[in-house]
């Protein structure tokens, strides 16, 4: 009932809010404790390399302030949390094994049709735990693994342990080290040597119950001249208490081979999303994050190129979107280590009903990095005079034979572009969404079809709260 | 509160108050400040401003804060033929020199040395010296800084005085070595008034150690117009702080121009406060470091009110070792409709081992921006034009300086444009193309 109420408070139509009464298996107590640790990782059996790293980072994460930058995070009550909670006994490969009311709340979110229509594979993670992963026969028999990392631990001991940690390790930041404590679930996606899988593998996030963290860690190995494209969307309820959305990605990508990460990022207005995305490229190699934030009531997020070798190029393309009581920190790392490495960020973020977006970016390239070339655009559209745009790009520029730039530019929703359109028997509120799908476009055109319709949907829904 | 102040510094303060024959309360406004400034705890090297900058730069070591009673110092020889309306000339924050045209006196412009200021227009000195434009409680060096200022400029022009010629202030060390120097300038141009400053900041010599802590405060009245620029040419031994902070009135116009070429460490504080509607500002800042040099600019600038423009172009060219940090902050706050900033940042990288770190920042919370946007750039010389220039038979080192002068044309034309004039405009730029060869 109380929900229901919330539901009508939030300004604009957010399909996803609904909840299950969940049935949970098990659930740790709430608060972070060595005891919750060591129970999580006794409900999975690890091994106990893991076990010994989880609790280092627990240690880690104990010893490290807050972040003092950036968005407020001090509503963040990390003791009123439930750190771990399991809906199912295991992942399933058929939708008809799934308990009932978590397929009916993916069939809501379109995921098993979406899957029979344009996916070569997927995974589906309900709170802590995958309850659905699976891939198309071929893929598997060409050596494709996709599947949820907590299975992967178990069957693919020699590979997890090789790369896990490698590229964001425990103490890299205070919620790197939290997930690295508590993790559970995600996807671990091996592509073996010159596969390429033509398309997409998607991985669908949902958060279901009250006050509950998420901490789902991604794995992503793409063997020489391999290439995939690996999707993830990410929902949850209504509640009026914050939950947490702390994930660690990881992506490895070797010479020649090229991943590209999609992101469209729809949390329910009371989610705090802390992610940690990194990626390293080797020689030729070619990363591409697109990264769209829509959801969630504050964001911190910067996916990340390390440009390990010569030739490899980085690519992120973010889109953000802050409606009323969000806070969108969200951005782009392209460190340059190798000479001749590439990189593009393009950033475009809308402001609407005090909302507040922020581009927050590093550019690094290290002395001997010769011919380094990176550049950076980020465009900011304000659509109200409560809302808010900020831009903090840092460049740290070791090298003299590098050629860097950064532009950026704020504008709101002009009155002449609006007359124009008005004067062509367009309404106001048809002409600014027109002239905000225009501004997103660029990046929209980069997301599969049926994504790219979505987000639109989308964006057109937070939209038409605001203006009329 | 002032208890605590250990004697000797206490006395130190009061003698130098004395020396100057100052006031009570601004013997008391140095003692206030002294205090401040042994309470204002020193950053960590963790603050976002001082990550990139080497806090020994911070060491007073060695500083003499209280060189001891005036010596004498030979006036230095007059320069009748060098353009100026009007001149100041200091070193170890002794003035030396004064002049003003007459044109100027007889318009009710004064230009003198602060300590004279303070005697012979008290009230105009006490509503202006630190009060608005720059705070003691700044950091920890202005505190510092308002404890100990000597010497200083004050240039005060009342509403609807105008000068085109512009006036010079030489500020120099001396070859004593070891000494701490804390210029300030406060320019006051009423309504409607228009000035013009060029203030040269300079040693003998590339050995003597020295710190600079200086503030330039720039009060613009409604429909005022003030051009400044300043010129940072310390010893590669001195470390040199500044604070500069600009206050703008309705419809004034701020042009600013920096060139920073000396010191070991730099580190300067740039702002521009566009408080009233169409205030404008124009800031262009010229860095030429080599060798060990460190310089850390961070400039803002203030959008509070409607209708406000802002424009900075800052062109660096690092050469060797040296390394350039810029946090450049845009801010357009709520209610400052129709604005309209840009910042760009043009770096060409020289040395092998030169490093720069710009660091643009938009923070705009207005919606009704006219254009708000910011660019930076890193680049070096460019082997295919330098190989066309030497093929048409160029030595390297005539190409590289031919690409370095073109790099920085734009910024000597705005510097020019500033200034106002020519001929002392030639004298500088060849100095500046000649640190650069």
């Amino acid at each position: 009932m109380t929900d229901r109420k919330v539901t009508e408070m939030v300004p604009d139509a957010y399909k996803w809010g609904f909840h299950d009464e969940a049935r949970y298996l098990f659930r740790t107590e709430k608060g972070l404790s060595r005891k919750v640790v060591e129970e999580i990782a006794g409900i999975k059996e690890e091994p106990q390399w893991m076990r010994d790293m989880r609790l280092r980072a627990l240690e880690v994460f104990e010893s490290k302030p807050m972040p003092s930058w950036g968005p407020d995070l001090s509503e963040i009550n990390l003791n009123d949390m439930y750190y771990y909670a399991r809906a199912s006994e295991r992942p399933e490969r058929d939708w008809s094994e799934v308990p009932d009311y978590i397929r009916q709340t993916f069939d809501r979110l379109g995921i098993p049709e979406a899957e029979r229509k344009f996916l070569a594979g997927v995974g589906a993670q309900y709170d802590s735990e995958t309850v659905y992963h699976n891939i198309r026969q071929e893929l598997a028999k060409q050596g494709v693994i996709f599947a949820d990392t907590d299975t992967a631990v178990r069957e693919h001991p020699d590979l997890v342990r090789r790369y896990f940690g490698t590229v964001v390790p425990p103490a890299d930041n205070k919620f790197a080290a939290l997930n690295s404590a508590v993790w559970s679930g995600g996807s671990f996606v091996y592509i073996p040597e010159g596969v390429k899988v033509e398309i997409p593998l998607q991985a669908y996030f949902r958060i279901n119950a009250e006050n509950i963290g998420q901490f789902e860690r991604t794995l992503i190995i793409a063997e020489p001249g391999s290439f995939v494209h690996y999707i993830e969307g990410c929902t949850a309820p209504i509640y009026t208490t914050n939950s947490l959305h702390a994930a660690v990605v990881e992506v490895i990508v070797k010479k020649g081979a090229r991943v590209r990460y999609s992101t469209v990022q729809n949390w329910s207005t009371n989610v705090y999303n802390l992610v940690t995305k990194r990626s390293v490229a080797y020689e030729d190699a070619v990363v591409e994050w697109v990264d769209g934030n829509l959801g969630s009531k504050v964001t911190m997020k910067y996916p990340a190129v390390y440009l390990l070798e010569p030739g490899a190029h980085g690519e992120v393309l973010s889109l953000s979107f802050a409606g009323r009581g969000q806070h969108q920190d969200a951005g782009a790392k392209a460190v340059h280590v190798a000479p001749h490495t590439t990189s593009v960020i393009t950033s475009k973020s809308v402001s609407k009903d005090g909302g507040r977006a922020s581009y927050r970016g590093l550019v690094r390239a290290y002395a001997g990095a010769k011919g380094v070339r990176s550049s950076v655009r980020c465009d900011a559209l304000l659509l109200d005079e409560h809302s808010r745009s900020d831009t903090y790009p840092t460049m740290e520029i070791d090298e003299r034979d590098a050629t860097i730039s950064h532009e950026a530019s704020v504008s709101k929703v002009s009155e002449e572009q609006l007359f124009y359109l008005q004067s062509r028997g367009i309404d106001e509120q048809e002409a600014t969404k027109m002239i905000v799908n225009g501004f997103v476009e660029p990046i929209v055109k980069e997301l599969p079809m049926e994504y790219a319709v979505e987000l639109n949907r989308l964006i057109e829904l937070q939209l038409e709260g605001a203006i009329g | 509160m002032l208890e605590s102040i250990s004697l000797r510094k206490r006395r130190a303060i009061e003698e130098l108050s004395a020396r100057y024959e100052e006031p009570i309360w601004l013997l008391q406004h140095r003692l206030k400040a002294w205090r401040l400034y042994e309470d204002i705890m020193p950053p960590s090297g963790a603050e976002e401003e001082w990550r990139r900058t080497d806090l020994n730069a911070l060491n007073l070591e060695g500083i003499r804060l209280f060189p001891s009673a005036v010596t004498h110092v030979p006036a230095p020889r007059r320069n009748g033929r060098n353009g100026y309306a009007g001149e100041i000339v200091q070193r170890d924050g002794v003035t030396l020199g004064r002049r003003l045209g007459t044109d100027l006196e007889r318009q009710g412009i004064l230009f003198s040395d602060l300590h004279s200021a303070a005697r012979e227009y008290p009230d105009l000195f006490r509503a202006h010296f630190m009060t608005e434009a720059v705070q003691p409680i700044a950091w920890k060096f202005v505190a510092l800084h308002a404890a100990l200022w000597r010497g200083g400029v004050f240039l005060y022009v009342p509403a609807g005085a105008q000068t085109t010629v512009p006036l010079h202030a030489a500020v120099g060390l001396s070859r004593s070595g070891g000494i701490g120097v804390f210029p300030h300038t406060l320019i006051v141009a009423e309504e409607g008034s228009s000035v013009t400053l060029i203030e040269e900041h300079a040693s003998p010599d590339d050995e003597q150690p020295g710190l600079s802590s200086g503030v330039v405060e720039i009060l613009a009245r409604d429909g005022a117009t003030v051009r400044y620029v300043g010129v940072q040419d310390w010893g590669k031994n001195v470390n040199s702080f500044a604070t500069i902070r600009a206050v703008l009135g309705a419809g004034s116009r701020l042009e600013l121009g920096l060139v920073g070429s000396g010191s070991h460490v730099a580190k300067d504080s740039v702002a521009a406060v566009l408080g009233a509607p169409g205030a404008n500002a124009k800031i262009i800042g010229l860095f030429l470091a080599g060798g060990e040099q460190h310089m850390d600019y961070s400039t803002l600038q203030d959008h509070r009110a409607p209708n406000t423009t802002s424009d900075l172009l800052l062109k660096s060219v690092l050469k060797d070792a040296s390394r350039l940090v810029w946090h450049g902050l845009t801010r357009i706050r709520k209610g400052a409709a129709e604005s309209d900033a840009n910042q760009t940042s043009r770096n060409l990288l020289l040395g092998e081992s030169a490093r720069v770190a710009p660091i643009p920042v938009l923070e705009i919370e207005a919606h009704d921006v006219t254009r708000c946007s910011h660019g930076a750039s890193v680049s070096s010389v460019d082997e295919e034009q330098l190989y066309y220039m030497m093929s048409r038979g160029l030595t390297r080192e005539n190409a590289t300086q031919a690409i370095v002068d073109g790099f920085l044309r734009q910024g000597l034309e705005c510097l020019t444009s500033i200034r106002g004039h020519d001929g002392i405009g030639r004298a500088l730029e060849r100095r500046l193309l000649a640190k650069v060869a």
